[in-house]
């Protein structure tokens, strides 16, 4: 499945902030928005909550950007959204 | 610069949209269904039992095989029978496909549309500049799913990073981004709304045939 998440970085924990009704999801991550910091930590969030392997997770579209879209394997989208309630 | 690239056929290559968005809501109309040309739009290349289920679902019908497959056959035949005929390349598409030969890119054709109706609208004239031509017949799932551009790459012995999609709808675009391949999505036939999923918009073909010949991804800012 793909999923669009607004990343914002610096924050004082991981958490996930909203979950937008259009399907999307803002999160907060307590990392740098430099040297890959952000996205990998939010890969590891993201997989720790949705209990996955880090590795069934990538970020398809916006490295560079506070919006990205991330591509996850191994999760049917009833599950995903209802694991990732804030 | 991108040397594999991937063309989706309806409202990417072909101006056949409309035709088979009204082949689709004739069918419907005369099962009982009432659709826009929008909600077609929305589902392009995804009108399937799994994929279009809340099309059905939105006007109360829990659709049934027996159901989609009676919708199926139907708008085959009414697009067959008064609209393939209609069907024509858009204008720039010829001197933008040879002009990518010359440039020695490899090129795909991949399309949900099935081999007997690519066989009715496709022009012979445009087949020699496709290295491959998958259509939907001859992949295990259709688009939204990857495997279309999965099997394109494979057939092509291409890097995901060397290759480029472009797209007009929602569910190509999806299997595009699935396949992790970077999509240019066209506005011929929905707004750019619905193709913000995709990594670059491109305006009309015009634009298309700038940013593939003439312009780095790059100046873009999308690498």
């Amino acid at each position: 499945m793909l999923v669009e998440v607004k990343v914002k970085p610096n924050g004082k924990e991981d958490r996930v902030i909203t979950v937008c009704v259009s399907k999307s999801l803002e999160v907060e991550i307590r990392a740098k928005p430099e040297n890959n910091e952000a996205n990998e930590r939010l890969l590891s969030f993201l997989a720790k909550r949705l209990n996955l392997p880090k590795e069934n997770l990538k970020i398809v579209k916006g490295h560079r950007e506070r919006k990205k879209l991330i591509k996850i394997d191994g999760i049917t989208e009833e599950a995903f959204w209802e694991k990732i309630k804030p | 610069m991108k040397r594999h690239i991937f063309f989706d056929l309806d409202g990417v290559i072909l101006d056949s949209m409309k035709y088979h968005a009204r082949a689709w809501i004739e069918a419907f109309s005369q099962l009982g269904l009432s659709f826009s040309e929008e909600e077609i739009y929305l589902h392009e290349g995804a009108i399937e039992l799994d994929t279009a289920r809340t099309l059905f679902t939105s006007r109360g019908v829990i659709p049934t095989k027996e159901f989609f497959d009676s919708a199926f056959r139907l708008q085959k035949r009414i697009f067959i029978e008064r609209f393939a005929k209609l069907v024509k390349p858009y204008p720039q598409v010829p001197d933008l496909l040879e002009s990518l030969k010359k440039d020695g890119r490899k090129l795909a054709l991949v399309t949900s549309s099935h081999a007997e109706i690519l066989e009715k609208v496709f022009p012979k004239s445009l087949g020699k500049f496709f290295d491959v031509i998958l259509t939907g017949d001859k992949v295990p799932r259709r688009k939204p799913h990857p495997d279309p551009y999965l099997t394109a790459l494979s057939t092509l012995q291409a890097d995901k990073g060397d290759s480029l999609v472009v797209e007009n709808a929602p569910a190509g675009i999806k299997s595009a981004k699935l396949a992790e391949l970077f999509c240019v999505a066209i506005k011929t036939t929905l707004p750019e709304e619905h193709l913000r999923l995709a990594d670059l918009i491109a305006e009309d073909h015009t634009h298309l045939s700038e940013l593939l010949l003439n312009g780095s991804l790059k100046r873009w800012g999308k690498g």
